[in-house]
């Protein structure tokens, strides 16, 4: 089992090298860097002249290292974050961005694992119904629930969410984390309270999906373990069906969920980004956003490495937990 | 291999070396492998005066898919919105580009049939007329019921190609003097509806060329890799690995920022359609490598190879035909969520550019609070993207459990 972890541990962190080196490069591909955005700016709205602004866009080239061949930009940046996690500056928020998106990934992951847990618990009770209601009135229910949450866009329903928030309700938790009496107040269950207020629509929306998918997986892996003749077993020395059910059949339909809380992650994330740039809740989908609009390499790049090896982790984490469940894959 | 034995129950009464013989692969492998193609058309004998064929693998789908209701609705779906898309023109009362400076922010304008003349299966409209509120100066609509702008029935209209002929007829023509726009117009006075209308093609056509180059690639990798094995699966592997490790909107979204800026809107399309096709395919290699490496060790395939067919033969009749259909079912439910993703980009402002029409870019008008809260029906495109959405999806569905129905 050992074994099979390193060599799990060794491909996820090769993974995050050939992505950190990409999402480098990628950003560096637009011709025109933050020092020509910089200059742009000076002389639209700062009224700079041309040879001016020239003079302060190199400046910004020097001070940031712009100036310096890709591989010892993408080295120094690199060797920065293994050292001492610094991702370098945001150039267009004046921060380092380890303080930015320090700042904004807690609640991204925070969110995401929070619509994981929901998703996981109702999507599996969800299938356990329905797989034990096959083609009554339960399965149809679950099945339709399960088909929308898999097919209606997620922006669809942040769209009309918001609209109704906004324009029906006058809802006053949009836009923001917490209400402003809160921001600065240390923790406490009012500003729990308060940041759910603000954040349950983003919550609800990918809950949805993942619950849909968790719903679908469990139905068809149930359906196929009550085919099993140990089930029948269970069922002909007369145990109650829900003992049947619950202690002999769920707990060998869970292992390709397990499998597939891999992908669900990618998705719950995802999810997450989509709703909080169009609800504007301060995570890191709009600030993945503003950065690409305006060039921001290193946030950019920062992000899609970091989200990168939130995902590599989660799927490390679900072969672990694969591996202690399974023995086939334990042993072989 | 029981989904074809249960196929065959009628046809097993025949003979067992008919089912045998056929239950292994679909026709081609079969007649390829069959050692002696005398003994086939010999046990087929006396099917044939049973009065019973063994139907094709096809015909067995289409009869489980027509079974389904919701399948056939997926089914009608997407056949509305390609003819839609087809005769976009032709159903456009206006000219998608055609600018009113005096109708801008049009609310929809409800369609009527009975009207002072009694029913007409040509609709017509009460005319809207705008009045502004004296205090916060916001735009009132009150339609005037005492006139009728009536549509005329495939009347003249603006001029459009089609075919590389030029027509001028509609299904409903405007009256020249009325502001007629069903769905409302936008903040230069289009049309709503006929921007909608043509809007669908590039939506279509996007998710279509996409689906095509990451299917083709998909398909090729995962067969390559799965077949040869060795040192090119190994690389393929680990591209494919790489590919599937990459959040997919983050990277979307990174690889649309450094499209160029100032390339034209037909170069940022094909740049856009690059861009979604880069992610889509792994999945799809991975699936097609499974499986191929499951059908390299059937018999039929060893048999192949011990009479000598080459790489490129057992690829093309014998692998291919067996993993076709799930490529197709892969397809159909790969096109909702391209179009879901040309949507949001285009949305975001970051995807199609105009002049061009997407429905994602339509929704663009919406993502200004302001907009969205002074003219909510600039959310309509939505509805589109659902009904395409919904429709692909329920066509994919049954055409999954119409091919595989032993598949969950």
């Amino acid at each position: 089992m050992i074994g099979y972890l390193v060599k799990r541990a060794l491909s996820a962190l090769g993974l995050l090298f050939t992505i950190s080196i990409v999402s480098f490069m990628m950003l560096q591909i637009p011709d025109g860097d933050y020092a020509s955005y910089a200059k742009a700016l000076a002389i639209s709205q700062g009224g700079m002249s041309q040879q001016d602004a020239e003079a302060y866009a190199q400046d910004i080239r020097e001070r940031y290292g712009l100036d310096k061949p890709v591989l010892v930009q993408y080295f120094t940046w690199a060797g920065n974050i293994v050292t001492h996690g610094d991702f370098g500056p945001s150039f267009s928020y004046n921060k380092p961005v380890s303080a930015l998106v320090g700042e904004r990934l807690p609640r991204t992951l925070a969110i995401a694992l929070l619509c994981h847990l929901l998703a996981t618990t109702f999507g599996v009770s969800l299938g356990i119904i329905a797989a034990t209601q096959k083609h009554r009135m339960g399965d149809t229910i679950a099945s339709t629930v399960a088909f929308l949450g898999m097919t209606i866009p997620r922006f669809f329903m942040a769209l009309v969410i918001l609209y109704y928030l906004a324009f029906v309700v006058r809802w006053p938790y949009i836009g923001s984390l917490y209400s402003p009496q809160y921001v600065f107040a240390p923790f406490s269950p009012g500003k729990l309270w308060d940041f759910l207020l603000h954040v349950w629509p983003a919550v609800l929306i990918a809950t949805l999906g993942g619950l849909a998918y968790n719903a679908r997986v469990m139905r068809g892996n149930l359906l196929d373990v009550l085919r099993q003749p140990y089930v029948e077993a269970a069922r002909a020395k007369g145990l109650k069906e829900s003992t049947v059910i619950l202690k002999h059949a769920v707990p060998n339909a869970l292992h390709p969920l397990v499998m597939h809380q891999g992908v669900i992650l990618p998705y719950m994330i995802s999810g997450e980004l989509e709703v909080a740039i169009i609800l504007s809740i301060p995570t890191i989908g709009p600030l993945m956003f503003n950065a690409l609009t305006q060039q921001d390499i290193n946030v950019t790049s920062s992000i899609l490495l970091l989200l990168s090896a939130v995902l590599l982790l989660g799927n490390f984490l679900a072969d672990v937990a694969l591996a202690l469940l399974d023995p086939r894959i334990r042993l072989s | 291999m029981n989904k074809r034995d249960s196929a065959h129950s009628d046809v097993a009464i025949g003979g067992l070396e008919v089912t045998l013989g056929d239950s292994v692969a679909g026709d081609a492998p079969s007649r390829a492998t069959a050692p002696d193609p005398d003994m086939a058309s010999k046990a087929r004998a006396p099917l044939e005066a049973a009065g019973s064929k063994p139907e094709s693998h096809w015909r067995l789908v289409t009869r489980r898919f027509l079974r389904s209701r919701s399948a056939i609705m997926g089914a009608l779906l997407v056949l509305a919105l390609i003819m839609s898309a087809v005769f976009a023109d032709f159903l456009s009362p206006y000219d998608p580009t055609l600018r009113d400076s005096a109708n801008f922010y049009m609310p929809p304008n409800a369609i009527h049939f009975v009207g002072k003349d009694g029913f007409s299966p040509v609709p017509y409209v009460h005319p809207l007329e705008t009045t502004f509120d004296p205090n916060t100066f916001a735009a009132i609509f009150a339609s005037d019921t005492s006139k009728e702008c009536h549509f005329q029935f495939l009347g003249q209209g603006w001029r459009y190609r089609f075919l590389g002929f030029e027509f001028d007829r509609h299904l409903l023509t405007p009256a020249a003097d009325c502001a007629m726009n069903v769905l409302g117009t936008d903040s230069l006075g289009r049309d709503m509806l006929s921007r909608i209308l043509v809007g669908s093609r590039l939506t279509l056509i996007m998710a279509g060329l996409v689906v095509a180059v990451s299917i083709t690639i998909g398909t090729l990798v995962g067969l390559v890799s799965g077949y040869f094995g060795g040192i090119v699966d190994l690389l393929l592997q680990r591209v494919t690995e790489f590919i599937l490790a990459l959040p997919e909107l983050p990277f979307f979204l990174a690889l649309v920022a450094i499209m160029p800026r100032n390339a034209s809107p037909t170069t940022v399309f094909f740049l856009l359609a690059a861009i979604l096709s880069l992610l889509k395919w792994a999945g799809l290699a991975r699936e097609v490598r499974g499986k191929t490496l499951a059908l390299s060790r059937v018999d039929y395939i060893l048999s192949a190879e011990a009479l000598g067919a080459g790489n490129a033969r057992i690829i093309l009749r014998h692998l291919l035909p067996n993993i076709i259909s799930h490529v197709i079912v892969v397809t159909t439910l790969m096109i909702p969520q391209i179009i879901l993703a040309e949507s949001f980009l285009s949305f975001l402002g970051v995807g199609v550019q105009p002049p061009l029409v997407s429905w994602g870019l339509l929704l663009n008008a919406a993502k200004d609070m302001q907009n969205l809260g002074s003219y909510p029906w600039m959310l309509m495109p939505v509805g589109c993207i659902l009904i395409a959405v919904l429709g692909f999806n329920l066509f994919g569905d049954g055409l999954r459990d119409a091919i595989d129905p032993y598949a969950n």
